[in-house]
Parts: structure tokens; sequence; C-alpha cells
């Protein structure tokens, strides 16, 4: 367990950023207790200070996660951000996507959304940007990338992608990665 | 009654007639029954109008006569090339009382001129519908004056027929009366046929507009210029080959010394050292530079024309000039570099650990070069040296002398200074934020590096292989050092 260096900081911020823009310092400066950032063989974890400390004293070898688990970084460098970070997006989420109760199943399946399935979208969303993805009941299902702007959106034919899907809530189920809960 | 009868079935026959001959497309056949069918007919009409009894019958031949004209009509009226047919009916239309302008002039609004394409037997009609009439279920009156109005009617599928059949009519009998105009002449067989118009002047032209703008006008160069000015002819056009004198045989101009024509002292073996020559210079050397004092001097120039002419950016042709310059010192210093490394290496030392710089303090011989070279084979593993046997007397290796710098986890310690270390994390994450927020200046260096993706996907990446124009030499070996690298339009910046 370590703390990140420069880089690594800066990486995560950026892939923050994407999903969160600003509010990735509230993350930093919280009013209750501070957190911070650590790494656990390439894992991002976003720990509280008490949290922190009591895992400072256990092995290395024997302490499997502590915290909230944000991501991973990958061999080369870059930053992945997993599904379990979804709290924290889901707070703080700059752009947002409403889901048809329709389309919801196959979000959770790992699809991309299609337009059909889209019920409601924040205005001025750029292309790409980092998208959470929400129930019309407002429970947060994942988050992904939109693959156009809002106003492209409109123009589009029913079966076009405009959610570019990253992580659901289904994955939980579905077991992708071994190794990650 | 029998000679009408006669024509009758003439007609018939005629009409049959045309109907299997219709293959022929690029000749119009003009048969020279129907000439003689129209003036029957034209007899015959005018019996029947003088004979009372048989008007009725002749009435009902005319009838007869215009039902089949119209079938034939509607069987062909988008085929132009049985024209032939539509010739005789057109001819039978002429028997009847209704001539072919009359029956245009029968529609209630004007006629439409067409345009026509005499070569492709085609006619265009290429005036406006007239939308509402065309949806109508009525017959058109003048008093439909509204036609420019709207546009289509969307959802009216119903097509009023006889509009279209009229257009068809007055479309076709305008190509004909064109057709009858055309000089004709006789082809064996004994057939009259019309000379169709060749080549492009008959046909439709498609004139496409240009699809990127016109070049920009040739520009005289300076030499140009002056040469206008002073009236001086261009030069005349060389041969191919040249006549050697040295060797007496005829060789090309260009190529190497040995099979150029004329190649003057360079290719000389014995060179004479004249009154104002320094004897220590060589003289091939001195003329080698001289020509490539030229020959920049030609790049230059050629550079400053293209510039002038707007085939190069502004300022290109001086950034050229500099970049040559640059190239020519730098390999001039690697030059020198490599004389005083030839003279100055070590025997067994590698060339790379040969310090190069002035004086022979900074070239280490005998024990410290070793030693030198030693220290940095030992770390030329792929695990830097870990994991290898150690010889025997191998002094110690000294692997990772700097280290990696790794802040330590400050985990035991007074309370103050575990609240201070954590505090100082978060005032650092805090910058590193404001940094990635607000855009940093080695950021932008990245990107222009091409550290950042363009777009979204791993693709986006411009993948650096190692064969870019940075490594690229033009001349092999060591002749490379220092000589012209390609110049890029990035390097030309």
């Amino acid at each position: 367990m370590r703390p990140l260096t420069e880089e690594e900081t800066k990486t995560l911020f950026q892939k923050l950023a994407e999903y969160m823009g600003r509010s990735v310092e509230h993350l930093i400066n919280r009013s209750d207790e501070r957190h911070c950032f650590r790494l656990i063989k390439d894992r991002v974890y976003y720990i509280s200070e008490s949290v922190m400390k009591a895992s400072a004293s256990i092995n290395k070898d024997n302490l499997l996660h502590c915290g909230t688990c944000l991501g991973k970084f990958t061999k080369s460098g870059k930053f992945r951000l997993h599904i379990t970070a979804l709290d924290y997006l889901a707070q703080y989420s700059k752009y947002k996507v409403w889901l048809k109760p329709s389309a919801e199943m196959s979000f959770l399946y790992g699809n991309n959304v299609i337009k059909s399935g889209l019920a409601r979208i924040t205005e001025a969303t750029p292309q790409y940007a980092g998208v959470v993805v929400y129930n019309m009941s407002d429970i947060p299902l994942g988050f992904g990338v939109a693959a156009q702007t809002t106003e492209a959106c409109k123009e589009l034919d029913p079966t076009a992608n405009v959610v570019l899907h990253q992580a659901d809530v289904g994955e939980f189920l579905r077991g992708l990665e071994d190794d990650m809960f | 009654m029998a000679r009408r009868a006669k024509s009758k079935s003439k007609a018939v026959k005629r009409q049959e007639e045309e109907m299997s001959t219709s293959s022929s497309e690029h000749e119009f056949v003009r048969d020279e029954n129907v000439l003689e069918d129209h003036e029957e007919q034209g007899s015959n009409d005018d019996d029947s109008s003088a004979d009372g009894e048989d008007s009725g019958s002749d009435e009902d031949e005319g009838q007869f006569m215009k039902d089949s004209g119209e079938s034939t009509e509607n069987a062909s009226s988008d085929d132009n090339d049985e024209s032939s047919e539509e010739n005789s009916e057109s001819n039978d239309e002429d028997n009847e009382d209704v001539a072919p302008e009359t029956a245009d002039e029968g529609l209630p609004l004007a006629k439409e001129q067409c345009t026509f394409s005499l070569r492709d037997l085609l006619s265009f009609n290429t005036h406006q519908i007239n939308s509402i009439e065309l949806h109508s279920s009525k017959k058109p009156s003048l008093a439909t004056s509204e036609w420019y109005h709207s546009a289509c009617i969307s959802g009216s599928l119903h097509v009023n027929e006889d509009i279209l059949m009229e257009k068809a009519i007055s479309g076709t009998s305008q190509i004909l009366k064109e057709l009858w105009k055309l000089p004709s002449e006789k082809v064996e067989g004994g057939l009259m046929v019309a000379k169709l118009p060749s080549g492009d002047s008959g046909s439709v032209k498609f004139v496409l507009p240009r699809a990127l703008p016109l070049p920009p006008q040739k520009q005289l160069t300076k030499w140009e210029k002056f040469a206008l000015q002073r009236g001086i002819s261009p030069k005349s056009k060389r041969s191919r080959k040249q006549f050697d004198e040295a060797t007496g045989t005829w060789k090309h101009l260009t190529g190497s010394l040995q099979n150029k024509a004329n190649a003057g002292p360079e290719s000389w073996p014995i060179l004479e050292v004249k009154k104002n020559d320094d004897p220590m210079q060589d003289p091939w050397e001195k003329l080698r530079e001289e020509k490539k004092g030229r020959i920049n001097k030609n790049t230059e120039s050629r550079m400053r024309n293209a510039e002038r002419s707007g085939l190069l950016e502004k300022g290109g042709a001086n950034r050229m000039a500099k970049n040559l310059k640059k190239m020519e010192k730098k390999r001039q210093l690697s030059r020198e570099n490599e004389r005083q490394n030839g003279l100055v290496a070590p025997v067994g030392v590698p060339v790379d650990m040969i310090q190069s710089g002035e004086g022979e303090n900074n070239a280490k011989r005998g024990k410290p070069s070793i030693q030198h070279a030693l220290k940095a084979t030992q770390v030329s593993t792929a695990s830097l040296g870990r994991f290898d046997k150690m010889r025997e007397g191998e002094p110690e290796r000294q692997l990772d002398k700097h280290g990696k710098k790794r802040k330590q986890l400050v985990t035991d310690g007074s309370n103050a200074k575990k609240k201070a270390a954590i505090s100082i994390e978060a005032q650092k994450s805090r910058e590193i934020l404001s940094k990635v927020m607000n855009g940093s200046k080695e950021k932008e260096k990245d990107v222009r590096k091409g550290k950042y993706a363009t777009g979204e996907t791993a693709y986006d990446y411009e993948f650096d292989d190692g064969l870019g124009s940075g490594t690229f030499k033009k001349k092999k070996g060591r002749a490379g050092v220092g000589k012209m690298r390609k110049v890029t339009k990035k390097r030309m910046k």
C-alpha cells in the first residue's frame, strides 16, 4: 500500500474530471473526515484517514482491499474506472442520462444505449464526455461515454448509439473480472 | 370502297411491318411507302368528304385509324427508338383534320417548347409542372391560373394521366418535326435516311463544375522577367548525349564522374597548383565544396521563386536556407569530432565510452577508462545487472546508484508528524488537481508531442515506431553522420 506518485495522481484526476469536472476537489476537501488515495497492486483506493491508519497495521500480503476501489492502472499507465466508483461518480456527476424502463435491462447486460432507449439527457453534453446513466427513478445504473452531443442526439435515427457503455451495476452479478472484488 | 379497303389493309400491314422493324436505332427510315400513302389517303379523304353515303363508314375508318394511332402511341410513348412507327401514325394524324400544330394548340395551355438532342433522339421538356393540375382529377382549364403557387400537395397520390399523355404527345410530335427538318440522303436498298448530327454538336453535353479550385497563375521567375526585359531568347534544348573530348565517345551529360561527358577537373587524377592556390589544400575538396555552394545557391533561388509564385508558404525559403546552414555546421562539427576521436581512442574501449571534448584530460586512458567501461557493461543486461553472476575479482556492482525517489509512508512517529504528512499530501493533490483543471504548460507540451489521444479509441494515439523522420539518414554509416536529414514541415519550422 503506497500513496500515488504525481504522475499517477494526475492521470487519476484527469479521468475523474471527465465525469465530475471541478467537483473532484470535493473528494479531496471533505467536510467530515479527510480521505486519501492509496495504491495496492495497481488498484486505487479511496479511503478515509482512520481506515488508512488501521490498514497500515495489516501485513501487506494479507491485505486485499480497503475502502472504495475507484479503479486500476493498466500496465501502460492508463487509468481505468471500475463500477465500484459509481457512488462517487453519481454524487458529483456533471452530465447525466436517464433511461427508459425498456432500455434498462439492455444496458445492464452491457450493451450500449441506443437513441430509442434514451429518456432524458443533460443539456450541452460535449461529445465523448463522461456520463452517468440513471434509471427513471433516479437510481444510478452505471456510467459511460456520450457518443454524441445533446444537439446531435436529436437528429440521430433510433438505432444509433448515444451512450457507449463502460460499466454498469449488472457487472456485480456477471462477474467480468475475477479479482475485482 | 374497294380502294379504301385496300388502303386500309395497306395501312395495317405497314404498321405491322414497322412494328417488326423497330430495332433500327440510328437509322431513321423514311419509308417511301409512307409518302405514297400520304398522298393516297389525302385523296381518300377528298373522296370521302364528297361522298355523302360513305361518310359514316369513313368516320368509322377515321375512328379506327385514330384508335390504332393512339394505341401505338400508348405502346411506344416512352420508346423513341420506334420512331418510324410514330412517324407513320403522325402521318395518320396529319391525314386527319387535326394537324400536329393544331393538336398542340388544342391543349388549353400554351405549347411547351422542348429542347432536343437529335443525336441521341431525345426531347427534354424542362418546363415547370403545374402540380395542382397534375394531381387534380379534372381536365385542366385556363381558370386554374395559380400555377406557381404551392408545391406538390403531399399525400395526394392521384396523378392525372391525361396531362402526362398530352405532354408526351407534344414532346414526341415536336421531336418528329425536328427530325423531318434534318437533311436526308439515299442509302442502298432504296431507302431515304435522315442524317442525324454526329459528334458533340447534336448531343447533350454534361458540363461538370470544377471540383478543385483553379491552380494559381504561373508567375515568371526572376530570370524570366529579366530575359523578357532584355529580349534574351530561352535556351535551346540540349541533346541527351554529348561528345566527350577525353575518350572520344558520346556520353551522357549527367552521371558519375566516370561516365559523364566532359567531367571537368574533379575527375582528373592530377591537378596543377596555380599561383594563387594554397598548396596545402586538397584541390578536389575545394572543387567539391564549390560545387556544393553552387547547388545550395540554386536550391535557394528555386525556393525563392516558388515563394514568389505562391507555391511555397511565405518565409519558407529563408527557413530552408537557415536549416541548410545549420546542417552544414553540424556536419562539420561531427567530422571534426570523428577525426579527433579517431586519433585519441584507446584500444579496447567501446567508442561511445570516449568522452569527446578538447584536451587529453577528458579522454580516460588506461585503467580509469576500462573501469568506466566495466561499470557500464555491468548494468547492460535486461535485468540491469541484478541477477548476473559475479566474476572473480570483479568490483561490486553499483545497482541503482541514485535509486527511485519514493516518499516513504509515514506510519510511525508522533501524531503531529502523521497529521503533517497527511495534510501535505492533501495539499499536493490539490495542486495537481488545479494543474489538471487549468491546463498546465507541460500538458500543452505533451499534447504537441503526441502523448494525448486525438480521439477516444486506442487507434487515435500516434504510434511512434522509431522509424520517423528523425531517424532518417540520407547516407548509411559514418557518412550519414550530420548529413542532411529529411527536411519535414515540422523541421522547417
